[in-house]
């Protein structure tokens, strides 16, 4: 059945609401809209397996704590986070295991910056290390 | 000579282009939102450049400066443990993200770091942003 007005002219379609709904949609989406760009740095793994058996020194894991200032100590040496990369390039450092025990009063942004600069120096094998009940 | 005025005609606005605008700034909108819940007090996640792109879903736990803690926006005490598990169940996720505030000291997020992979219950990540190019 086909609507016809009394008149005999079709029925207008009417735009207002569509275009008031649309502006209703619109503005609560820009209104909760997030802008930040997210990245994540993987910590640990359901199928991570231990930190592996030391057969030999290149395979030895290194440890490196991580001060309250942000500052790294690896075998006696304290060094910044921006000369860890070059200092674990040296001897193929890099391809050994690394574990980081963290200082409990350091920031998170330490531990982000040093996990950087082991992902560039090109370490693959990162374990995070805690003294457990030491805060 | 007479200018002759021109006959006044009442022109119907075209509205067609109007929503055509709208409808791309709706569809634009809707695209780079992202309807994961936010936390209740303000969190500033760390910076680093070799953090992977992450993946949407997942259960957040939010960490605050003072060590105060929320699981996917709301507030925790704790009890956050049973809330991650309960979260972890109900969506099945496979990653758990801790969005801890970049100057929060360590003492407040190892001990989450280790509870979460004792309980394996997911790839458990960092949130970061990434540093502008060097």
């Amino acid at each position: 059945m086909k609507p016809v007005r009394r008149n005999g002219t079709l029925p207008r379609v009417t735009l207002v609401p569509l275009i008031d709904v649309l502006f209703i949609l619109l503005f609560y989406f820009m209104v909760t809209s997030v802008y930040l760009d997210l990245d994540m740095i993987p910590v640990s793994k359901v199928s991570d397996l231990p930190p592996p058996v030391a057969v030999g020194q290149s395979e030895a894991p290194l440890m490196l704590r991580l001060t309250p200032v942000g500052n790294v100590v690896v075998q006696g040496q304290t060094l910044r986070p921006d000369e860890l990369t070059e200092w674990l390039q040296k001897d193929d450092r890099a391809v050994r295991p690394v574990l980081v025990l963290p200082s409990g009063q350091a920031p998170v942004q330490a531990l982000a910056s040093v996990m950087d600069e082991l992902a560039r120096a090109g370490v693959t094998r990162t374990r995070l290390i805690r003294i457990e009940g030491h805060p | 000579m007479k200018l002759r005025r021109r006959a006044r005609t009442t022109r119907a606005e075209p509205v067609v282009a109007l929503i055509d605008v709208v409808f791309f700034l709706l569809v634009f909108f809707m695209l780079v939102a992202r309807l994961d819940a936010t936390a209740p007090f303000q969190v500033t996640p760390p910076v680093a450049g070799s953090g992977r792109d992450m993946p949407g879903g997942g259960v957040t736990i939010s960490v605050a400066r003072d060590g105060a803690l929320a699981v996917n926006g709301r507030p925790a005490g704790p009890d956050w443990m049973d809330r991650v598990r309960y979260a972890a169940a109900a969506d099945q996720v496979d990653l758990i993200r801790v969005n801890a505030d970049a100057g929060t000291p360590l003492r407040h997020v190892l001990p989450l770091f280790s509870a979460l992979e004792a309980a394996q219950l997911a790839e458990v990540v960092l949130v970061v942003t990434p540093e502008p190019v060097r």
